[in-house]
């Protein structure tokens, strides 16, 4: 059962990607304002895979918040598991977010990092959840490591909030940001960006879903063969 | 087509990064599954 999904899942996502990839290329045009501000039009199709990327992530990190709390009310192993693997998932969509961005950022202004607004609230939310995973190492007690992360989760959503959405937007800090979402939210989406988006992201999503499960399947059966083997006296 | 590259690598280097973590997944869970079948 659990094997089926995972396909299903894997194939749905793996055909929303290829047609959201195959439209972006083939139907999209190529973006007027960014043609006139940076040269190249296409560009703007890195949207299709940024901020699909971006979303994701902050989805991710703010479900392990949800996974925290009902770790905190139950104490149930599993919503443990799948708040680890909900933020490792999460980590590497936003490592992904960040790299994409700074390639965008070489294209259009010609250097890869530039320490931007959103450059650097990005940089602190993967500060953020790099601690969250060192934090995890290094409690040996399971009960408070699960407990401990439980809580960090929840903290890291909420400072999650203001690195995504709330900090990005303050007009001082869009004022000083070369972001191009200025652009975007101007004129809004075409109606090919928006298609292509929604799909995009509903692919990137499912790949989170997929990975989620085997990353918390992981630590379940590990925690398990740990349980099993301090019952028959090994450890 | 030259002018799409940029999208083209992007597309093509985060989808492979996101399939290697999906198969290094599988891979340690298939292994986990084996040592918990197998006779001790």
């Amino acid at each position: 059962m659990r094997q089926h999904t995972g396909t299903l899942l894997l194939i749905t996502a793996s055909f929303l990607m290829v047609l959201a990839f195959g439209l972006a290329f083939y139907w999209v045009p190529p973006a007027k304002e960014f043609a006139e501000r940076y040269g190249n039009g296409h560009i703007a199709k890195l949207i299709f895979v940024h901020v699909p990327l971006a979303i994701v992530s902050f989805v991710a990190f703010t479900t392990a918040a949800g996974f925290g709390v009902a770790y905190l009310l139950t104490r149930d192993r599993r919503w443990d598991a799948l708040g680890q693997a909900t933020v490792e998932v999460g980590w590497l969509y936003a490592v992904l977010a960040t790299a994409t961005g700074a390639y965008f950022s070489r294209l259009a202004w010609g250097e890869w990092w530039s320490w931007d607004p959103r450059q650097t609230t990005m940089f602190l939310v993967l500060l953020t959840y790099t601690a969250y995973l060192l934090v995890r190492e290094a409690i040996d007690d399971s009960d408070r490591r699960a407990a401990v992360s439980a809580v960090y989760a929840v903290l890291g959503a909420i400072a999650s909030v203001f690195l995504y959405w709330v900090v990005p937007y303050l007009p001082t800090v869009i004022q000083a940001s070369a972001h191009p979402s200025g652009i975007i939210a101007k004129g809004g989406l075409d109606f090919a960006y928006r298609t292509v988006l929604r799909l995009s992201l509903l692919g990137f999503l499912l790949v989170c879903i997929q990975l989620v499960r085997l990353r918390a399947a992981i630590t379940l059966l590990k925690w398990r063969q740990q349980m099993a083997a301090l019952y028959r006296g090994e450890a | 087509m030259g002018e799409a590259l940029p999208f083209f690598l992007t597309w093509l280097v985060t989808w492979l990064a996101l399939m290697a973590y999906l198969w290094r997944l599988e891979a340690k869970l298939r292994a986990i599954e084996r040592k918990e079948s197998s006779p001790s």
